[in-house]
């Protein structure tokens, strides 16, 4: 009796470098691992509701005598774990309560963009034409145009505050989230079911709203987990230029940006800050992703 | 001569693995077919059907996890244990094959012409100009108009009859010994299918081709082949002449399966029979008649034994325990479903 | 009293190529309780005529009544408000079900955006339709994508029939499907033909089915309609050549299968013509076995086959002398020429 085996063979042509470095660190997380990255966004979400529980210093206490203490060293106060600031105030501390701000200026700003960025992308997708041509372009001429910079000179023009902070980063990300959803309104159009449902009687609103929309929303929060972490980086760039968050307030921006002076001597001001907003927006990029993988292997 | 066959097949398993299981595509089938001769495998969809004639000559895409046992004599070699060398000498060229969807066998940036002229080429050895005018003559052939201008376009210009066409003079054009054609018209218009089974016809005649359909219709197999076989779960349940089995089906499921199409010659007589249940997924391996399940004139036998193939008349054999008992009830009243229709 | 009243619809399409009939002035008409079986091959424009009927494409020329009223005189808000009279079962089950919505919410949403009944009364509704098509209730809570193709199907025909239309267009339903399902979505429709009083589009291209199901028959060709008629007198008689290619080219599972084939391919001949440059005269000409230089001329009306103000009508110049029962064509040769 002769057996023959065909053996399965598995390449994975065509993909960018890029890619391959985020399929490589998905893989690495393996099937447990996506739990240790929802368990430090839940911590960074329970430090901006109730910050006092985290933060062992009160942060705005100043201590001249305490000043510049590296990470580790204590001060008659106690321990000061990420070390202190020019005014001696605790670093660590510090940290915990701009988490608030920081994630409420991140989550706000990508709402509001990922709205807008719905609503166009689903228009434009549906209907088509001259609608769509409009709203593209608008998207395009946004995307053309420095909007890093324009926002620097909208907010030194218009003076820094929470509140324009608002209005300038949705502008950054609604083109993401409009090209993302325009094109799979302009895929799920063409699909049978659309036509069933005109085919049936349901109004505009409708099918937009209770069969676009559904279909396009895993797409939508995924890339609203993978954008928060880019308006983060938005939001301390500016800061970082002085024309975002304002002190008294805080975010992580700001501290890195009133650490940069002192960089030689105190490199922990700066540099602490900044590795937490790095990790934060790589966890949010790796969950972002995860979530897209693992939806896109089971539909 | 007239007694020995072309193909052979003997007891031949086909099992797949996959992440759920083993799955028995073809279990124990054995048949053989007379040069010239022409045969039809009917069966559902998952019946086994496809896998057989892939298995013959050992298509399985890269990624399939497949093994193949048992024997298959074509002309004097055993197809199964010849290297893969040899094998591509029989492809194409003993053994041609048409598929369903011919647009996905065509080289799409190829002219027509060259495709076919390379095969030549390769298993006829002709030189280049030998083998465009040879290409030329074979699209003629198969009845494709203009040929030498034809030759020359793409695959992507042709009309879907014309591509099956098109694959059609391609299998043939190492005048094989046998043609698998497995669904070539199940994506055809139904015009177009009746000019692609009459050629089929022709050229088996012309060229003395045995010729092997793969179908799920009955009225395709009654068109073009003397005999046929039923699969169902990788098995052969019933094999018969063509001319025969319109009377006398005997095996429940080849019933259930005239049974289940509205034929044309009835008006509206009443609503159709479908078969209950589903075809196991597992394909056959197991230790009871796989139909059983589906079938309600099963006994208990049935469900503890697999059924022999039995002789039910001159070259009619049925794998069901009750064939001999059915064969006589249809010899002497007939069809009984034909009846109650 | 004819529910639906198609008269003279055209349909246009700019193609890469450029501007195709579609569809090419096609009157029928169906009365309340009838099923009308439309057939042709790819190509003939009956999906697009279904997708002009239901108001899915626009029509270029033509009216398309409704019980009575003209769907294309209607403002978008009175056409939605009028669809619940006339419903759509679609070729593709999977793809003509949202993927996001379970079962229930599927077969409901036609009452839901109708405002048809209260909550109970829709979950009432929902449960009778789905018995209805055979759906055990176990599945109502199932997405599309768990469901085997015949029970989508299944979903795709209770939610056409949920608000009790007057006209059920069926593009294509079973085609599809593998062939052992294909006779149970044929039974459901079949047996609500019996309980509910829908007057029913059938259109397939497989003439054994649409014999099967139909009272009455249209044959389509290159976007007209070529013959009409009883389902008894398109099938049993056939007078266009073509509808005769089209009988003869169906396989059947009897000793003539073969002799029957070579009688089709002698009605119907050659390639079918592309629509950017549809034949002078008679559509089918250039096909025919019996084609004259009459026939490059003239497009011939369709004539009423038996007595007057019957239902059996053909658009050929020759269904005189042409013999349906056994046709002997002229010489091909000449007839090829003449077809020019």
């Amino acid at each position: 009796m002769s057996v023959i085996v065909a053996k399965r063979t598995g390449t994975d042509p065509g993909r960018t470098s890029q890619h391959r470095v985020w399929s490589r660190l998905i893989e690495a997380l393996g099937s447990r691992g996506w739990i240790l990255l929802v368990l430090f966004l839940v911590l960074l979400v329970a430090a901006s509701i109730v910050p006092d529980v985290f933060a062992p210093h009160d942060h705005e206490t100043q201590n001249l005598r305490a000043r510049l203490l590296a990470p580790g060293e204590s001060s008659p106060d106690g321990l000061h774990l990420l070390g202190t600031d020019s005014l001696g105030r605790d670093l660590f501390s510090r940290m915990v309560i701009g988490t608030r701000l920081t994630m409420f200026i991140a989550v706000t700003a990508t709402l509001i963009g990922a709205a807008i960025g719905v609503l166009f992308g689903l228009l434009g997708g549906y209907f088509g034409g001259r609608t769509d041509r409009l709203l593209m372009r608008l998207g395009e001429a946004q995307t053309a145009m420095p909007m890093f910079l324009v926002a620097i000179l909208l907010l030194s023009l218009l003076g820094p505050s929470v509140g324009i902070l608002l209005v300038v980063l949705p502008c950054l990300v609604w083109p993401i989230f409009a090209r993302v959803v325009r094109a799979e309104a302009l895929r799920l159009r063409e699909e049978t079911f659309i036509e069933a449902s005109i085919a049936t009687g349901c109004s505009t609103s409708t099918i937009l709203g209770r069969h676009l929309l559904p279909n396009v929303a895993p797409r939508i929060l995924v890339l609203c987990v993978v954008e928060i972490g880019h308006v983060m980086l938005s939001e301390a760039g500016l800061s970082f230029l002085g024309v975002g968050v304002q002190p008294p307030d805080t975010t992580w921006g700001l501290l890195i940006s009133e650490g940069r002076p002192l960089l030689a001597v105190a490199w922990w001001l700066t540099i602490l800050p900044g590795v937490l907003l790095g990790i934060t927006v790589l966890v949010l990029n790796l969950l972002g992703r995860y979530w897209e993988a693992r939806s896109g292997a089971a539909g | 001569m007239s007694g020995m066959p072309l193909l052979e097949v003997e007891d031949l398993h086909v099992t797949f693995r996959t992440a759920s299981g083993p799955v028995h595509a073809v279990d124990g089938v054995s048949f053989t077919m007379k040069p010239g001769s022409s045969l039809g495998v009917v069966g559902e969809s998952g019946s086994g059907k496809s896998v057989t004639a892939r298995a013959l000559l050992r298509l399985f895409a890269i990624t399939d996890d497949v093994q193949i046992s048992g024997a298959v004599h074509f002309d004097g070699q055993d197809l199964l244990r010849i290297d893969e060398r040899r094998l591509r000498d029989v492809r194409g060229g003993q053994i041609g094959m048409i598929f369903q969807d011919p647009l996905t066998s065509l080289n799409p940036l190829m002219a027509v012409g060259e495709q076919i002229a390379e095969s030549l080429r390769l298993h006829r050895g002709m030189s280049r100009s030998e083998a465009a005018a040879e290409a030329v003559e074979l699209l003629a052939r198969v009845g494709i108009a203009d040929p030498e201008q034809r030759a020359t376009e793409l695959p992507s210009s042709f009309s879907g009859g014309m591509r099956q066409r098109v694959m059609i003079s391609l299998a043939i054009a190492c005048r094989p010994r046998m043609l698998i054609a497995d669904e070539p018209t199940t994506a055809l218009d139904v015009t177009v299918q009746a000019e692609i089974l009459l050629l089929l016809d022709e050229l088996r005649r012309s060229e003395g081709m045995a010729l092997m359909l793969i179908t799920h219709d009955f009225g395709v197999v009654a068109a073009t082949c003397d005999d046929v076989q039923v699969m169902y779960a990788g098995k052969l349940v019933e094999k018969a002449s063509m001319a025969h089995l319109f009377d006398r089906a005997n095996h429940p499921y080849t019933e259930g399966l005239l049974r289940l199409v509205p034929r044309f010659e009835d008006a509206h007589t009443g609503r159709l029979h479908p078969i209950g249940g589903q075809p196991p997924i597992t394909g056959g391996g197991g230790s009871s008649c796989a139909f059983a399940p589906r079938c309600s004139y099963a006994v208990d036998r049935c469900r503890s034994e697999v059924p022999p193939e039995v002789a039910v008349g001159p070259q009619h054999l049925s794998a069901c325990w009750l064939a001999t008992d059915r064969a006589k009830d249809t010899t002497e009243a007939g069809q009984p479903w034909r009846r109650a229709q | 009293m004819s529910v639906l009243e198609v008269d003279d619809v055209v349909v246009e399409f700019d193609t890469d190529g450029g501007r195709i009939t579609a569809v090419d002035g096609v009157s029928l008409h169906l009365a309340t309780g009838e099923t009308l079986g439309l057939v042709g091959e790819s190509g003939c424009g009956k999906s697009t005529l279904a997708r002009a009927i239901m108001q899915l494409v626009p029509m270029q020329r033509g009216s398309v009544r409704l019980e009575g009223i003209d769907l294309g005189s209607l403002s978008r808000r009175e056409l939605r408000r009028m669809r619940h009279r006339i419903q759509m079962v679609f070729q593709d089950p999977r793809g003509s079900l949202d993927p996001r919505m379970n079962v229930s919410t599927l077969i409901g949403e036609p009452l839901r955006v109708h405002g048809i009944g209260d909550r109970a009364s829709r979950a009432k509704a929902v449960a009778e339709a789905m018995e209805l098509v055979g759906l055990p209730a176990a599945v109502a809570d199932r997405l599309p994508s768990e469901l085997s193709g015949g029970q989508q199907q299944r979903v795709g025909i209770a939610r056409a029939i949920v608000t009790d239309p007057a006209v059920l267009v069926c593009d294509e339903p079973v085609s599809a499907l593998d062939v052992s399902i294909q006779a149970q979505i044929i039974n459901v429709l079949d047996e609500l033909r019996d309980e509910l009083s829908v007057a029913m589009l059938f259109i397939a291209h497989d003439l054994s089915v649409v014999r099967h199901l139909s009272d009455r028959v249209a044959v389509m060709y290159l976007g007209q309609i070529v013959e009409t008629g009883t389902a008894s007198e398109v099938f049993g008689e056939p007078r266009h050549p073509y509808t005769h290619g089209l009988i003869s080219s169906v396989p059947r599972a009897d000793a003539e299968s073969a002799a029957r084939l070579q009688t089709a391919r002698r009605m119907v001949l050659g390639e079918l013509p592309s629509l950017l440059d549809p034949p002078s005269g008679c559509r089918y000409r250039t096909r025919c076995p019996y084609a004259t230089a009459q026939c490059a001329e003239a497009e011939p009306p369709p004539e009423p086959v038996g007595r007057a103000g019957g239902l059996h009508t053909v658009r050929c110049h020759h269904w005189r002398t042409i013999v349906s029962a056994a046709p002997e064509p002229q010489e091909s040769a000449t007839s090829q020429e003449l077809a020019i």
